[in-house]
This record gives structure tokens, C-alpha cells and sequence, in this order.
């Protein structure tokens, strides 16, 4: 039986004090990536091609928590405005949500005004709002990194 | 300066067919090039691969008689055979990348028919191309996709 599947669109936003160019860089080099994309949890294992068409997979989870596997492929790459990825991901002992994110940059007010948009269907075990929280933390954690390298 | 719009929209079908045949003129390439195809004599293909399976990666890319050069590039993301079928597709025109699209389809029995929902997220890059054309040209090709079904009954 396949269950009912969900469809959702989250946008989150976040203003930055440091240019585009500071904060695409952030997303551009693997190592930099590595040390802010899992929030407060663990980066098992990162495969980063930065370019269209690239493949991007990651097992990542809390410490002592589930890991949680996404893969998939950089779609669109323009350097210090946009980053369109697509896939999917693995949690919970099945593929449990496929999504199409966008990253825009736009320089404001001598920053940086982020906005991603997740396109997403969730199959099963993962929701919007667990996303959402996500992605939050996720960009929380972008913003102390960029703190910490200005530093 | 880049730019971006994203949207989504749902079309809800109700065909004849019993869902394992609505399921196959997507997941068989015979049965899909009935529906999935330009009017004859306005374009010509160039380009045709179609690997069906989870992973896998289907192309149409052709000629149109105005010269544009059109191109659907898809990889399959999810598959349950007569349930469902997601896959991501990017669609090119000339030299841009319009648009990345997540593309999920739902097969339901109903009576003996089958009620289908196509729902698509797009990122629509630059201008070429926005949710509201995208939605009328599949509403055209779920029109041709129904006609293909009457024919086989």
C-alpha cells in the first residue's frame, strides 16, 4: 500500500553582515560546506561536485541519533546569486522525501539577503515541519560559521 | 542579474484506463512516445534516450520548425510500479536552462478507471518560462496522454 503523499513549500530567510561573495564561498568549497550544512549534528560522509550537474550526497545525522542519507545532483550554479539542487532522502529505513531547493543571494544593505525555497514531496516519516526546523537550524548554523571565519 | 520564480500546480485526471495501463504510457517507451511527442511536421528529434528505472535518465531533445532547439533532460527519482513515479527534470532551450522541475505522479483506482494527480514544483530561471505556461503546456500533453488511452481500449 502506498500512502498518501504530502507536498510542501518552505521558504526561509535570513539576512547575513557579509557580501554575497562571502557567502556563496561558503556553499563553494566542500570543506567550508562540511563544517555548517549538518546543523549541530555529524557529517558522516559528503560527496560535493560544485557544478551543475555535480553530484551532492551526504549521511549526516545527531551524534548518537539516526543517520539520515540525501543524494542527488547540483541542477544550477551562478556564481554569488544562485544554487538550484535536486534529490532525495533516505531516512527512517526507506526514501523518505524527494526536493528541489533554491538558494538565492542578493546583496542588501552592505550584506547579504539569503532566501531558500524547498519544493518538496514527503513519502513517508519526514514532514514539512520537521524541514522547516531544519533548514532553520541549518542556516542558523551558516551564520555563526560566517561570524567565526570573519573573525 | 539572475532571477527566479518558483511555483507549482496540480492537474487531476480521470481516465478510463486501469492503472496499470495509465502507469505504462509513462513507465514503457513505445507506449509513452504516443502521447509525449510535438505535432508532426513542426519538429524534429534529435536526441532520444529513456531508462526507466530508479536512478535512471530520460532525454527528448528536438528541433522545432522555428529552429529552437528544446530539451528535456529527467532523472527518475522515485518509482512504485501502478502507485507512482517522481522524477526531476530540467528543461532547455537553445543554450538556457529554463527551469528544474520535481515532478510527482499518482496512479489511484477508481471504479475501473483510474484517478491521476501530476503535481510539479518548478524553479523557473530567468525569466523564459513560469508555472502558469508550464501548467497549460502538460494540461496539453495529459490531453494527449487521454487520447492515447482511448485508442488502445
Amino acid at each position: 500500500m502506498t500512502k498518501e503523499t504530502v507536498h510542501a513549500t518552505i521558504v526561509v530567510e535570513r539576512d547575513y553582515p557579509f557580501s554575497p561573495e562571502r557567502v556563496f564561498a561558503a556553499y563553494a568549497n566542500a570543506d567550508a560546506y562540511r563544517q555548517w550544512h549538518a546543523a549541530s549534528g555529524v557529517t558522516h560522509e559528503l560527496t560535493y561536485e560544485f557544478r551543475a550537474g555535480g553530484r551532492l550526497a551526504t549521511t549526516f545525522g545527531s551524534k548518537d541519533g539516526p543517520k539520515f542519507h540525501s543524494e542527488g545532483h547540483f541542477e544550477d550554479i551562478v556564481p554569488n546569486e544562485r544554487i538550484v539542487s535536486a534529490g532525495s532522502m533516505h531516512g527512517f529505513g526507506h526514501r523518505s522525501s524527494s526536493t528541489l531547493c533554491t538558494v538565492e543571494l542578493r546583496a542588501h544593505n552592505g550584506g547579504t539577503h539569503l532566501t531558500l525555497t524547498d519544493q518538496s514531496v514527503y513519502y513517508a516519516g519526514e514532514t514539512p515541519q520537521m524541514r522547516n526546523e531544519g533548514w532553520n537550524g541549518i542556516l542558523d548554523t551558516l551564520g555563526s560559521f560566517l561570524q567565526r571565519k570573519a573573525a | 542579474m539572475t532571477s527566479t520564480q518558483q511555483g507549482s500546480f496540480t492537474i487531476r485526471r480521470t481516465f478510463d484506463a486501469a492503472p496499470a495501463r495509465v502507469f505504462k504510457a509513462f513507465a514503457d517507451i513505445d507506449a509513452k512516445t504516443k502521447w509525449f511527442a510535438a505535432p508532426n511536421g513542426e519538429w524534429e528529434q534529435l536526441e532520444r534516450t529513456f531508462d526507466f528505472r530508479e536512478g535512471g535518465k530520460e532525454r527528448l531533445r528536438g528541433r522545432w520548425a522555428s529552429g529552437m532547439i528544446t530539451d528535456f533532460d529527467c532523472t527518475y527519482y522515485d518509482i512504485v510500479p501502478d502507485k507512482r513515479i517522481v522524477y526531476c527534470y530540467e528543461m532547455h532551450q537553445n543554450q538556457n536552462k529554463i527551469s528544474v522541475s520535481l515532478a510527482t505522479l499518482e496512479f489511484q483506482a477508481a471504479g475501473k478507471g483510474t484517478a491521476f494527480t501530476l503535481t510539479e514544483h518548478g524553479a523557473f530561471l530567468d525569466g523564459y518560462d513560469d508555472a502558469g505556461k508550464r501548467e497549460h503546456g502538460t494540461g496539453l500533453l495529459m490531453d494527449q496522454l487521454a487520447k492515447s488511452l482511448e485508442n488502445q481500449s
